[in-house]
């Protein structure tokens, strides 16, 4: 007796909780969502973003300040209007038709993988900690331009410090993508990653004797894969041979004191400058010389 | 039995707990979505409606000047902005949001007039480009800053323009350059002269002026019998007529604050508080006598030592500027528009075949102006640079920068004292400061 008056509540305990699920639902409260309800933009600039990278790219190149998007102990500006047109057209030259270019996917490697928003501040980052931040990719899906404002026609200087940024933060999202292989990478310079927060105590030539191409290179071994991906292909191949591959002869009087170390250094480069081109080539389908020579010519 | 009268509990609970919100007759006729919607838009039209636009008069910190902006907001998200800061040269083209934070808000979203006074100087102006809703009426809209989250948030209050509000901001641009070079005197002693209405001296100072970034003016004071030099920062509006201290000057009981342009005589004349203030050039000399108390011996040693290849002076745009410079000789300076000047002694390498002293100029345009001269040292006491006529093409200079020149070659001369200013052990830091004007007087590091 006492086990059927036990199934007979549990029955009913069952048939009020299927009760209380459905019975409270409320059709009006679930409403659907238009998520493209906002008004197409008429603003000219608007439309050739649309046209230019919305359509093809899925990318969203926002140009207008929203604060949502920096930490809020950080400052930064917008860009001004007039050089938002100018900096996509390079963004189109120096970093979309160059993946293409290179590319064993032609266009469709970019069309998968080029962020799916590229925000433009005129400013770099203001950290709240009094450093500045050049540029950031979030999660694969949002890279950060700064500096916008520095911009004028035939900069190069500009341009190529830009984009050495801009390919360093795509080059994490084809990491994040691809997942390179690093432990044989990481290996190279095994135990010369500097400490959190000291690579900024380092210079060019420390990095160099460490088997970075820079001192931020030196932070972590994905920020050094980014920075020399960033570098082979924002460098002139005979300015990145000079200063980061060739060996220099020790027995030369003109030798620098540290020959020694910089060698060993631009040996670990050379190592690391063939791994890339390989990963590059066999996983992610890059020629990735063939995308320097590309980017180059758009400096010229 | 306990556990019947449970389930009833609970049954009664399902069955009367799930009431349907239409029983509850609603508050507003409209979704929460809706309402603020439609606020926003009720916000965005009062902007858009102003037929003559907006202006404000914008004081970001209580520590500047106010800056005039005005501002036309059109139905397709732009607005046009015409300032008088730094000469309206960043009054661009841009769009605005009146958007939601966790506040009503209106946002300048490219890069203008506000985004410039807000990076300025270091984000020194404390100025913002993001400001939140909080009085809204026809005629005047009252704004908070987004990003000074403190209790005293700066406010901001746009007011309906005028038919004429925009061209007046636009001349005014010139008035401030005015008072700022003295209409383009190479003269540099501007008096600052409160007299009485028994004629009598009441306070007598100089005076200097400086637009870029922060408008604000200094009013000094020389010591005669120490030597010292005290300062009063005030904050300016420009106005139709002249200008106007934010704060007024105190003297005493008297209260000096608005200034009426002559052009007839170049002068600036208050007559606030039944008294007559007189801003204007060499109304009176700065001293007339050499004063002791500020000889000194480093004057035998100077540019005479071997260990330093030249003196460098740098102005406030350096993190090494040194401050014990007095503000007559830094606005002199800033509106010669050069920002370093370097001392140089018996160099060669300038001159074919001869030692030479010079100045160096380092002009913000990114130019090198060379001024060579003699110098007459008279130890222990001061010493004197004579020009020798020989310089660099300075055709196109400014008249502070000759302004400056004058103070250079005043043929007083210099006291030149060591100070204790500079942070670097192989630098040591010395004052120059003018025997005839000495609250003309800046510091320098040896090099």
């Amino acid at each position: 007796m006492r086990k059927i008056n036990v199934k007979f509540y549990k029955g009913i305990y069952y048939l009020l909780c299927a009760f209380l699920i459905i019975s409270c639902a409320n059709e009006d409260t679930v409403k659907p969502i238009d998520l493209f309800q906002e008004e197409e933009s008429k603003d000219e600039l608007d439309i050739f973003l649309k046209e230019e990278f919305r359509d093809p790219y899925g990318s969203n190149i926002i140009y207008k300040f929203v604060d949502l998007y920096i930490d809020p102990a950080d400052k930064a500006t917008p860009p001004r209007r007039e050089v938002v047109k100018p900096i996509a057209e390079l963004i189109k030259q120096a970093w979309i038709a160059p993946y293409s270019a290179a590319s064993d996917q032609g266009e469709a490697f970019m069309k998968r993988y080029f962020p799916a928003e590229i925000i433009i501040l005129g400013s770099p980052i203001y950290n709240g900690d009094g450093t500045i931040t050049l540029g950031i990719a979030d999660s694969g899906v949002r890279v950060t331009l700064t500096q916008a404002n520095d911009y004028a026609p035939g900069n190069v200087g500009w341009i190529q410090q830009t984009f050495r940024t801009l390919h360093h933060e795509f080059a994490h999202i084809v990491d994040q993508n691809f997942n390179f292989e690093d432990l044989p990478y990481f290996q190279i310079s095994e135990g010369s990653y500097t400490s959190p927060g000291t690579w900024s105590l380092e210079n060019s030539t420390s990095a160099i004797e460490k088997g970075m191409v820079s001192p931020y290179g030196t932070s972590a071994v994905a920020e050094d894969f980014a920075e020399m991906v960033a570098f082979m292909i924002t460098t002139p191949p005979d300015e990145f041979a000079t200063t980061y591959l060739n060996q220099i002869d020790c027995s030369d009087s003109s030798a620098p004191a540290n020959c020694v170390e910089l060698n060993e250094g631009k040996r670990r480069i050379q190592e690391k400058y063939n791994l890339i081109v390989e990963y590059m080539a066999s996983d992610v389908g890059i020629d990735i010389l063939k995308l320097r020579d590309e980017f180059l010519k758009t400096l010229n | 039995m306990k556990k019947n009268i449970i389930f009833s509990i609970i049954i009664f609970a399902v069955l009367f707990g799930c009431t349907d919100e239409v029983d509850v007759a609603p508050l507003f006729n409209e979704t929460i979505d809706e309402r603020v919607n439609s606020t926003l838009e009720e916000y965005k039209n009062t902007l858009v409606d102003a037929e003559f636009g907006w202006k404000t008069a914008y004081r970001p910190d209580g520590e500047v000047g106010v800056f005039n902006v005005f501002m036309d907001f059109e139905e397709n998200g732009l607005v046009k902005l015409v300032s008088d800061f730094n000469q309206g040269i960043s009054d661009l083209e841009t769009t605005y949001r009146v958007g939601i934070g966790q506040f009503p808000e209106l946002v300048f979203e490219n890069y203008t007039v506000f985004h410039r006074m807000f990076e300025v100087d270091g984000f020194g102006l404390n100025a913002e480009f993001e400001f939140i809703f909080e009085v809204v009426s026809e005629n005047q809209i009252e704004f908070r800053s987004k990003s000074d989250s403190s209790k005293d948030a700066s406010k901001i209050i746009f007011t309906k323009a005028t038919a004429e509000d925009e061209l007046n901001i636009i001349s005014g641009r010139d008035d401030l350059i005015s008072l700022e070079n003295g209409f383009m005197t190479s003269d540099f002693l501007r008096n600052f002269i409160v007299t009485s209405a028994d004629n009598e001296i009441v306070s007598n100072g100089t005076f200097t002026f400086l637009d870029f970034p922060n408008r604000r003016a200094v009013v000094s004071f020389y010591d005669d019998t120490s030597g010292n030099i005290s300062s009063l920062t005030l904050p300016i509006v420009n106005t139709s007529e002249g200008f106007k201290f934010v704060d007024p000057f105190v003297v005493g009981d008297l209260k000096i604050q608005n200034f009426v342009y002559d052009a007839t005589n170049g002068v600036y004349t208050s007559t606030d508080s039944g008294v007559t203030t007189v801003i204007g050039y060499n109304l009176l000399t700065d001293s007339a006598d050499l004063n002791p108390t500020l000889f000194s011996s480093d004057v035998n040693e100077f540019g005479t030592s071997s260990a330093f290849e030249y003196y460098s002076y740098l102005d406030s745009s350096s993190g090494n500027f040194l401050r014990r410079t007095s503000d007559n000789f830094l606005n002199q300076g800033l509106a010669g528009d050069f920002s370093r000047l370097d001392i140089s002694f018996n160099t060669e390498g300038i001159i074919p075949d001869e030692f030479v002293n010079y100045f160096q100029f380092r002009t913000n345009a990114g130019t090198r102006l060379l001024v060579l001269f003699t110098i007459n040292r008279i130890n222990d006491e001061r010493i004197i640079f004579n020009f020798d006529g020989r310089s660099s093409d300075l055709s196109g200079q400014s008249p502070a920068f000759f302004g400056m020149l004058n103070i250079l070659s005043d043929s007083e001369g210099f006291y030149v004292r060591r100070t204790n200013e500079s942070r670097f052990i192989n630098n040591p830091s010395y004052e120059l400061i003018s025997v005839s004007y000495p609250s003309f007087r800046f510091s320098f590091y040896g090099i």
